[in-house]
């Protein structure tokens, strides 16, 4: 093999009669695709909110629905000149999510920061979303919509299901029986079924279970069904790092005279916990993407209020650049998330072999 | 309780005491889950009084009232809930076994362009499977749904292979054999003859693919037998009149964008069990079936190959329950499926709890199933000698 551009070129592209044939077809196609995709969605597309023009023949892509319809897209039905307040909130907890995601902050004193970080952000999000202090004008949550529906469901979702599936981790490998029984049934029952389904129970069963005379509010109902169904998830997770510390780590645990909770704490969880990190960020990843079930039990999150904004007769055959324009915004996050995941997971390993 | 005679005093002392408090934990947890069960229960059963909704799986029985647009058998809406249910569950085992078979072969193609050495189709094999596998599926089906249903032409001037199929917005129609039984039958009869005879013949010659194999004969042979009950007792073709499409048989634009978003979304998670299995077998297996002797072809039929799929398996088995978990999304394109139709029921009769438990109890048996039959073929693939 010859050094070089020219070289790896020919290495990659070019090693064979066969390859070259392959690789001049697909470029071809490539540049076709590219082509097409750069004509209608840059060339002869509208960015103007002027639906005559989108509408005029040989168009390409009408951005103008997107130009018209972003603030519906990203927040919902939330009041029109409020909507400062959930971008501010989503924006806070983002960052600390950003800030949770840099490994130089999970030391002790980190970790100290970072929880503090989070309480706040939490406490701010729903200072500026609720209202009612501060002379903010008060919304309820049945008029939180888009953007900041999805992100509070996908993290309140992960944040309480953490410590619920810990517990039913250990609890699904604790000694005593009839313990173990119960939480084992309870994460493959969960697991077993639709989330969908787990949707229906906190829409229809929740209202049932509560004493007569009682409501319960229906962002808060979703949030307890999410919780309920990704601690299952999360009990998996977490048994998987347990799995991962060798017998001996308890063993000189329990010889140094530890008790049970003193042992998971100091010992065992901090070990395996840090093992499962990255299948964390991956069950971050799949939560945001399920949150757009929500939409099935009359949740406007960021699908629900696409498809209220796509509901307004005028603008609807531009569905193509609205589902382009959200599914480029999740895809986006996803992408992240799972490129730093696979980061995560091999500097582990490399932490590991030390 | 006796404990065996090991450790000193203090120690026994210390276990027995350990041992009580166990039981007294696990006592208290079953009194509270008890009480917990019994006031829900109580809270439920006034609830239900307060709003006049019935209980029990009575309802069953009743007529359904609505009418499903896909049927696999007779339904109407006079028949009771519980053909409804099981018209709901033909659906979903329909769309999830066509969306298992199509989303296996989209998975292993995907999965070997990953694994190529060209470097073009190892990255077009990563785009696929980083755009379905990164955007929520609910979002697929419904973009999929759309583009069927708005971009594609009304019946009136479908795309059309003359005589064989017509595309348009009220699904794909195609052209079947008037007798579908009888040439179901037929087909169904010359698979197994053609898989049983392939697989004994390739057993002689191949080392490795013999079921697959007797899959691909299997699928000729049926195709074939197909084919020639139509040519014997005659096509019933699919035919426009007006807007209207008579003739042929049907697959409704639900189905098509369901078992499409289904497919494409599972088979990106296939595509990476597919690399993940071939690379996790190390080198140095390679490298020991060379040392000992074996062509490289042989190296791969019971050395590599053999591991390769016992480590895909377990996965596979979890990707293949998530679809038909997933089949659930039917609900928000219309298509009818156990969901879906539940869902129909409980805004009519409002008994959500009893259609609930059905639900969850299908989807349950369904992952049985799949654990079992998964678990069969694993024990069939880790039976090699080790």
């Amino acid at each position: 093999m010859t050094g070089g551009l020219a070289g790896r070129l020919r290495a990659r592209f070019f090693y064979g009669p066969g390859a070259t044939l392959v690789t001049l077809g697909f470029a071809a196609l490539l540049a076709w695709v590219l082509w097409q995709v750069v004509d209608w969605g840059v060339l002869r597309a509208v960015a103007a909110p002027d639906y005559a023009a989108c509408k005029a023949p040989g168009r390409g892509a009408c951005w103008g629905f997107v130009a018209e319809k972003w603030r519906l897209i990203l927040f919902g039905r939330y009041p029109y000149e409020a909507q400062w307040r959930p971008a501010i909130a989503t924006l806070a907890v983002v960052a600390m999510l950003l800030a949770s995601a840099w490994p130089a902050l999970w030391s002790r004193r980190g970790a100290a920061l970072l929880g503090l970080g989070w309480v706040l952000a939490f406490a701010a999000f729903f200072v500026l979303m609720l209202g009612g202090v501060f002379g903010l004008e008060p919304v309820g949550t049945e008029r939180w919509g888009g953007l900041p529906l999805t992100v509070i469901l996908t993290l309140i979702g992960m944040s309480a299901s953490a410590p619920v599936g810990v517990l039913l981790a250990l609890g699904r490998r604790s000694e005593m029986p009839l313990l173990r029984t119960l939480c084992t049934a309870y994460i493959e029952l969960v697991r077993g079924v639709p989330f969908i389904t787990v949707l229906f129970v906190a829409t229809f069963v929740f209202p049932l279970v509560l004493p007569p005379g009682w409501r319960i509010d229906p962002f808060w109902r979703i949030v307890i069904g999410m919780v309920l169904f990704q601690s299952a998830y999360m009990a998996e997770t977490v048994r998987g790092g347990l799995q991962t510390l060798p017998r001996g780590q308890r063993e000189a645990g329990t010889s140094l005279g530890l008790g049970y909770w003193q042992l998971q704490r100091s010992i065992v969880l901090p070990q395996a916990l840090v093992a499962v990190i990255p299948s964390f960020v991956n069950n971050l990843l799949s939560t945001f993407m399920d949150t757009s079930l929500v939409t099935v039990v009359s949740m406007y999150d960021l699908t629900g209020a696409l498809r209220l904004a796509l509901g307004d007769p005028l603008w609807r055959d531009f569905f193509i650049e609205g589902y382009l324009f959200i599914a480029a915004i999740y895809f986006a996050s996803c992408f992240a998330l799972s490129r730093h995941s696979q980061w995560l997971e091999r500097r582990l390993k490399i932490g590991a072999a030390h | 309780m006796s404990l065996p005679l090991v450790g000193d005093a203090a120690w026994r002392a210390r276990e027995r005491t350990r041992r009580r408090r166990e039981w007294l934990v696990q006592g208290g947890l079953a009194l509270a889950l008890v009480l917990v069960v019994a006031g829900l229960a109580q809270n439920v059963a006034a609830n239900l009084e307060a709003r006049q909704i019935k209980s029990g799986f009575g309802f069953l029985g009743d007529p359904a009232g609505f009418n499903i647009g896909e049927l696999l058998f007779d339904f109407s809406a006079r028949d009771s809930y519980l053909r409804a249910f099981a018209v709901g569950m033909a659906n979903t085992l329909r769309v999830s076994l066509a969306g298992i078979v199509l989303a296996s072969l989209l998975g292993v193609a995907v999965g070997v362009m990953r694994l190529s050495h060209h470097a073009l189709v190892a990255w077009l094999g990563s785009a696929y499977v980083e755009v379905f596998r990164n955007t929520p599926l609910l979002i697929q089906l419904l973009a999929i749904y759309l583009l069927v249903t708005e971009l594609l032409p009304d019946s009136s001037s479908a795309l059309a292979i003359e005589g064989v199929a017509l595309l348009s917005k009220e699904g794909l129609q195609f052209a079947v054999p008037s007798d579908g039984w009888t040439a179901l039958a037929a087909a169904g009869i010359a698979a197994a003859a053609a898989a049983y005879a392939a697989v004994r013949v390739a057993r002689r010659w191949l080392p490795v693919g013999v079921g697959l194999v007797g899959i691909g004969a299997a699928l000729l042979a049926a195709a074939l037998a197909w084919g020639a009950a139509g040519a014997f007792g005659g096509w019933s073709v699919p035919m426009v009149d007006g807007f209207l499409i008579s003739g042929g048989a049907a697959l409704t634009p639900e189905f098509l964008a369901l078992w499409l978003g289904l497919s494409l979304f599972t088979s990106a998670f296939i595509a990476e069990l597919v690399r993940a299995g071939a690379l996790a077998v190390p080198v140095g297996q390679w490298n020991a079936a060379f040392a000992v002797g074996l062509a490289r072809r042989q190296a791969m039929a019971h050395v590599i190959f053999p591991q390769a799929l016992r480590l895909a398996i377990p996965p596979l088995a979890s990707q293949y329950m998530n679809l038909i978990k997933n089949s659930s999304l039917a609900v928000v394109i219309g298509y009818p499926d156990l969901v879906s139709i539940g869902n129909t029921s409980i805004n009519q009769n409002g008994q959500a709890l009893e259609v609930i438990l059905i639900i969850m109890a299908v989807y349950l048996s369904l992952n049985l199933v799949v654990a079992v039959v998964m678990g069969a073929v694993n024990a069939r693939v880790t039976r090699a000698p080790r």
